[in-house]
């Protein structure tokens, strides 16, 4: 099975593939099958984003839970002209673990955590998925270490740190115009450079 | 010239800049907005977004996890009124077999006025809030206003649309909340939970909470499914008048809502039998 609605590659790679939107339409019928797929395809990036946010496997392995059994209650709601299946589901992800992070107010331990905490990953028999999600992986990786540190920094709080941009202005004493140009020209530079990419996905 | 200063602000700019606070205040912006290309600037940027964490080495979830989750999967009907009597039991054990007994009686007497009156209450409650967001908007036409108050008001009339989206929401549902402990002041406090049926947004009105003792705060927790305790944050009620509470974000599975008395600034997890507690969920069509 092929990672996402529109992979690298997809088209001529996989003929018995199953679109992700055509999972989520099966979810809505009550289809777990389609439950455990789409969770096969999806869950150790999701759990990489929740960790990365949380600093704390167990509590990134909660959220991803809960995040597909919202997405087992709520995949009716899902709408395709507003995002792409992995766009949603990452939303989800990352806004039960900002949430989760905020009610906990342990911002403080998440830095030092993070830092120090390897998260506990299980084996995983390899597959087409996983190679378009390490491609996925080395393109993200190769564009976000071209951003200037600075961009990249303010990008990172506002999306794993759930920090708006007035909060990144007060954390680093940065004054918020220049946060907002950063964020602004980080979110260009990988527009431009991931055209491809998104276009996959629209 | 430094790279902090190479832009030219377009409107696919402002949406760029914009997207990431709006994603933190739990909204995601719908893309009709077209850009000067024809195309939706904002489609493209949230699937950036959801780019991003591809960055990230791929961590494999324990095998746990998705029995766990396929289980609950299967489970999620039957037995759910057994596991939240267990749930119950587990993390409040002052409340024993004896004490179900002497409360059913109340409870059920509760629940049979609260579904007659609810209907009605809510409706006033609709005008009421109508009538508040009528009455901001007025605020806002009238007066000259300072930037302060400006924002005030701006976050006022937020506040109050957010209430009545609930509160107008077709097949919005109504919990109340109940007194628990078994000396009943003369006017308990009491506490309705309303929830869209998106299951994000809600709203809960508290009457007859007295402020909360000195180096103390009362604390909000949606129960989950699985038994997690999920605080909402915690609050301070101002004497005499009625709490409001209102957010977008609810805790998938939620199944019940309490509100225990903490230490300012909250707990992680509760560490005082509730005050006010309710599992009882009713669907207004």
């Amino acid at each position: 099975m092929q990672p996402s609605d529109n992979p690298p590659g997809a088209g001529s790679g996989n003929p018995s593939r199953i679109d992700d939107k055509e999972l989520l339409s099966a979810i809505v019928d009550r289809n777990q099958e389609a439950v455990a797929e789409l969770y096969d395809r999806f869950s150790s990036m999701l759990l990489a984003l929740a960790y990365r946010v949380l600093g704390n496997s167990q509590d990134a392995e909660e959220i991803l839970q809960e995040a597909f059994l919202q997405v087992w209650n709520q995949a009716a709601r899902y709408d395709p002209k507003r995002s792409s299946v992995s766009t949603w589901l990452v939303l989800i992800t990352r806004s039960r673990a900002i949430d989760r992070l905020r009610s906990r107010q342990v911002q403080m331990r998440t830095v030092t955590a993070a830092q120090q905490e390897k998260p506990a990953s299980h084996t995983s028999p390899t597959g087409v998925g996983d190679v378009l999600l390490h491609e996925r992986q080395r393109r993200l990786g190769e564009e976000m270490s071209k951003l200037p540190p600075e961009q990249r920094q303010v990008l990172e709080l506002a999306f794993y740190g759930g920090s708006t941009q007035s909060e990144i202005a007060e954390q680093t004493g940065i004054p918020l115009g220049t946060v907002k140009t950063r964020t602004l020209l980080a979110m260009k530079k990988l527009r431009a450079a991931l055209r491809e990419e998104i276009g996959d996905l629209l | 010239m430094s790279q902090d200063h190479e832009a030219t602000v377009t409107l696919e700019d402002r949406l760029a800049g914009d997207l990431l606070d709006r994603l933190n205040e739990g909204v995601v912006p719908a893309p009709e907005i077209q850009g000067d290309t024809g195309e939706s600037p904002l489609r493209s940027l949230l699937e950036i977004v959801g780019l991003l964490p591809y960055e990230l080495d791929p961590v494999q979830p324990s095998p746990a996890t998705k029995k766990r989750l396929m289980a609950s999967l299967s489970g999620e009907v039957g037995g759910r009124v057994a596991k939240q009597e267990e749930r119950i039991a587990a993390w409040w054990p002052t409340r024993g077999a004896s004490g179900w007994r002497k409360w059913a009686l109340p409870l059920a007497a509760g629940l049979f006025l609260a579904v007659l009156g609810v209907s009605g209450w809510q409706r006033v409650e609709m005008e009421r809030q109508q009538e508040e967001i009528a009455k901001i908007t007025g605020h806002l036409r009238e007066v000259n206003l300072q930037s302060g108050e400006l924002e005030r008001y701006q976050q006022e009339l937020v506040e109050a649309q957010a209430k009545l989206s609930v509160l107008a929401a077709s097949g919005v549902e109504v919990c109340s909340l109940y007194p628990m402990e078994e000396r009943l002041a003369e006017a308990p406090p009491t506490a309705t939970l309303f929830v869209a049926p998106d299951h994000q947004h809600w709203y809960l009105r508290i009457d007859g909470l007295e402020p909360s003792p000195e180096d103390r705060a009362y604390q909000l927790w949606f129960i989950t499914e699985e038994g997690s305790q999920v605080s909402a944050g915690t609050f301070d009620p101002r004497p005499g008048s009625r709490t409001e509470l209102t957010s977008e974000t609810m805790p998938g599975g939620t199944i019940a809502v309490s509100i225990t008395v903490e230490p300012l600034g909250g707990s992680p997890e509760p560490s005082s039998p509730p005050l006010l507690y309710g599992d009882e969920v009713m669907r207004i069509l």
